[in-house]
């Protein structure tokens, strides 16, 4: 099986074959837009500004789409830039609960622009268009998304997600595996949380702390949706508290925030209830989980000295590892990978490569297998000049960066690296 | 070492006033700041189209003259800018450039995010008002700060005298810069360098501040004590 989705990276072909997607025949676009004819081209695309600065070609004319809704989008729209509408956007980014969706470099961005856009690309369209056209009765298809640091992993599940928004499927959030296996918190260092003995199952262990704001952006994704979902299975919290069959997701959801210490007892029962009911009762699911390599490896919490922690005995690590597998059906998984986290997590130690099979070790591997590759790369010649281009008409981008020098100098440096050209956009003038 | 070598008979040479005419040419003016290069030769200019416009001519300083190597900050990126790059040496600590550069990159996107902020919420008839481009503003800023006089004390007979003198250019651009890193180093650990730097730069955009505060408190003392001008040309 192993071999199997080894050789599958090299021909996409035989992965496909092994799952259950009704693939659509794609169909590549014309590549108009390269940078070494783009002085002489005559494209309805390229068009200089004005003929006093010839060559400026940050400032294309055609750069963003009006359709918001990824559903819609079509082949020509690669490439393009689109808007996500302010509602959406405030639902996915739940920044008031201290989890960062997105990159903080876009988090950056859209405060300063009043608005968040980002570019479709792709290996994103592929994505939508396997979830419009996957068999539901089947068991789940795992995706995993694999690419160089900063290449845009991250942004490229929150398009599947709002996508998914807009469809009205139950989400299950996952922005960041590793903030759970760290006592500090990642983006607020002063932060400590506390671990504790679970009280479903004394082998296990609790977050609580994390657990509560997760449930927190949970209600706020899916929002009235968890009212018309019941339970179907008596829960015994504690001696006095339980829940009875047929009390609805919200209740219980707001069960949890107001006890800590059963938060996380919560947390497993919706997971059990996604995984068992049919889809007469519960919504499509999207399982969306960002740096999944860290599910497969040691924590730094310890309870003994000297002993940490394996994921899946963190009693979180447990439920979401079962809701990996494709035991359950009318749903989707979406994961990524990312680097850093675990060479962080083994100090001195530099990973052999970017292999996915390198990433997840063997044991991720096989948990996850057979799954569906999805590549992301740096930025191709239209991506990068749209995305230019959108710079330059919001004022993110002025004085002489934007001549043809400046341009070339920008791309040169950024490597075509989505998330090196934001930050050296951020501080060129 | 061989910098410190060099410097040190510089040291040696200027005390001794023992210098042949030859010796002279290449030790030019040595009490002066230390230099290397002799008067006579030209600052570079970090920008190609310099030398395209001002092609050398006869008479002209660039055919006669010799230029000076520049240093290795210097570049002919669009990115750079000169005012910039100074400021950013005199962060330096410890020699780590790099470290400096990061601090100057998180104050150039901090005032650039707060521009943009009110860019994008003003009006239409208010938005050509305001500047976006963060160097612009950040040099702007630093023009406001510098100082134009100085003051030192200097003893006349029983009175020591707080005695007003003009400043040059890069005398200014010290002073101004080293008030604005004195009060950042007052500031909290906890907010980033750069961040601070940001916000006083802005408040300075405005003419506030506490930087600001001292150029002007400075100001009042030099022209309170303006009478006493003349003692700068006293002999020692």
């Amino acid at each position: 099986m192993l071999i199997f989705s080894m050789l599958s990276y090299r021909t996409a072909k035989l992965c496909f074959a092994s799952s259950n997607v009704a693939l659509t025949v794609l169909v590549k676009p014309k590549e108009t837009v390269t940078l070494k004819n783009r002085k002489y081209s005559n494209t309805l695309d390229l068009k200089p500004l004005s003929t006093s600065e010839p060559g400026n070609f940050s400032t294309l004319e055609h750069f963003l789409t009006d359709e918001s809704n990824p559903a819609r989008h079509t082949i020509d729209d690669v490439g393009l830039m689109y808007t996500i509408p302010k509602e959406d956007y405030s639902k996915m980014v739940s920044s008031q609960f201290n989890t960062v969706a997105f990159t903080q470099q876009f988090d950056k961005q859209v405060q300063s622009l009043n608005e968040a856009s980002m570019v479709i690309r792709q290996p994103g369209f592929e994505i939508v268009n396997y979830l419009q056209n996957t068999d539901y009765t089947a068991p789940v298809n795992r995706y995993v998304i694999h690419g160089p640091q900063g290449s845009g992993k991250t942004m490229l599940m929150m398009y599947a997600t709002h996508f998914c928004m807009k469809e009205n499927w139950l989400i299950v959030p996952n922005y960041n595996m590793w903030s759970w296996m760290d006592y500090q918190s990642r983006y607020k260092p002063t932060m400590k949380k506390e671990i504790m003995e679970s009280t479903w199952n004394k082998e296990r262990v609790d977050v609580p702390h994390r657990a509560v704001i997760w449930l927190d952006t949970f209600k706020l994704l899916n929002g009235s949706l968890l009212d018309n979902i019941k339970t179907t299975q008596k829960y015994q919290w504690s001696k006095h508290e339980s829940a009875d069959i047929g009390e609805s997701f919200s209740s219980i959801v707001d069960f949890g925030k107001a006890r800590v210490r059963v938060a996380t007892d919560v947390i497993g029962a919706i997971m059990k209830e996604i995984r068992v009911q049919d889809a007469s009762t519960m919504p499509r699911t999207l399982v969306t989980v960002d740096a999944v390599n860290a599910a497969f490896c040691e924590t730094k919490l310890k309870i003994k000295h000297n002993v940490y922690l394996k994921a899946h005995e963190l009693s979180y690590g447990h439920n979401l590892k079962k809701l990996m597998t494709s035991s359950w059906t009318n749903g989707a998984v979406i994961t990524a990978l990312s680097k850093p986290f675990l060479e962080k997590n083994k100090k001195g130690y530099l990973l052999p490569g970017s292999h996915p099979y390198d990433l997840l070790g063997q044991e991720g591997f096989d948990w996850l297998d057979p799954h569906i590759p999805i590549a992301v790369g740096q930025y191709t010649d239209k991506e990068i000049l749209s995305q230019l281009a959108y710079y330059k008409d919001r004022k993110f981008l002025t004085g002489p960066c934007l001549s043809e020098a400046g341009e070339a100098e920008l791309i040169q440096l950024s490597y075509r690296n989505p998330a090196d050209l934001a930050h050296i956009c951020l501080s060129a003038s | 070492m061989l910098v410190r070598y060099t410097l040190n008979l510089l040291r040696i040479c200027s005390r001794q006033h023992a210098l042949t005419p030859c010796q002279c040419r290449v030790f030019a003016q040595p009490s002066k700041g230390y230099a290397i290069y002799p008067t006579d030769m030209v600052d570079p200019q970090p920008s190609p189209e310099y030398y395209k416009e001002n092609l050398p001519e006869e008479g002209d300083e660039l055919s006669i003259k010799k230029i000076k190597a520049a240093s290795s900050s210097q570049t002919y990126s669009t990115l750079y800018n000169p005012t910039i790059d100074k400021f950013t040496n005199l962060i330096v600590k410890e020699g780590k450039k790099f470290a400096a550069e990061r601090i100057m990159q998180t104050t150039l996107a901090h005032i650039k995010l707060v521009q943009l902020k009110q860019y994008h919420a003003a009006t239409e008839s208010e938005k050509a008002e305001i500047e976006v481009n963060p160097t612009t503003v950040f040099c702007e800023a630093f023009n406001n700060m510098k100082p134009v006089v100085n003051v030192r004390s200097i003893r006349h007979g029983a009175n020591v005298y707080q005695v007003p003198y003009s400043l040059e250019e890069h005398q200014r651009f010290f002073v101004a810069g080293k008030w604005l890193l004195d009060h950042i180093r007052k500031g909290k650990p906890s907010t980033k360098a750069g961040l601070r730097i940001a916000r006083e730069i802005l408040a300075a955009y405005n003419n506030q501040g506490e930087v600001m505060r001292k150029k002007y408190e400075l100001h009042k003392l030099a022209d309170a004590n303006r009478a006493y001008a003349h003692f700068a040309w006293k002999r020692k």
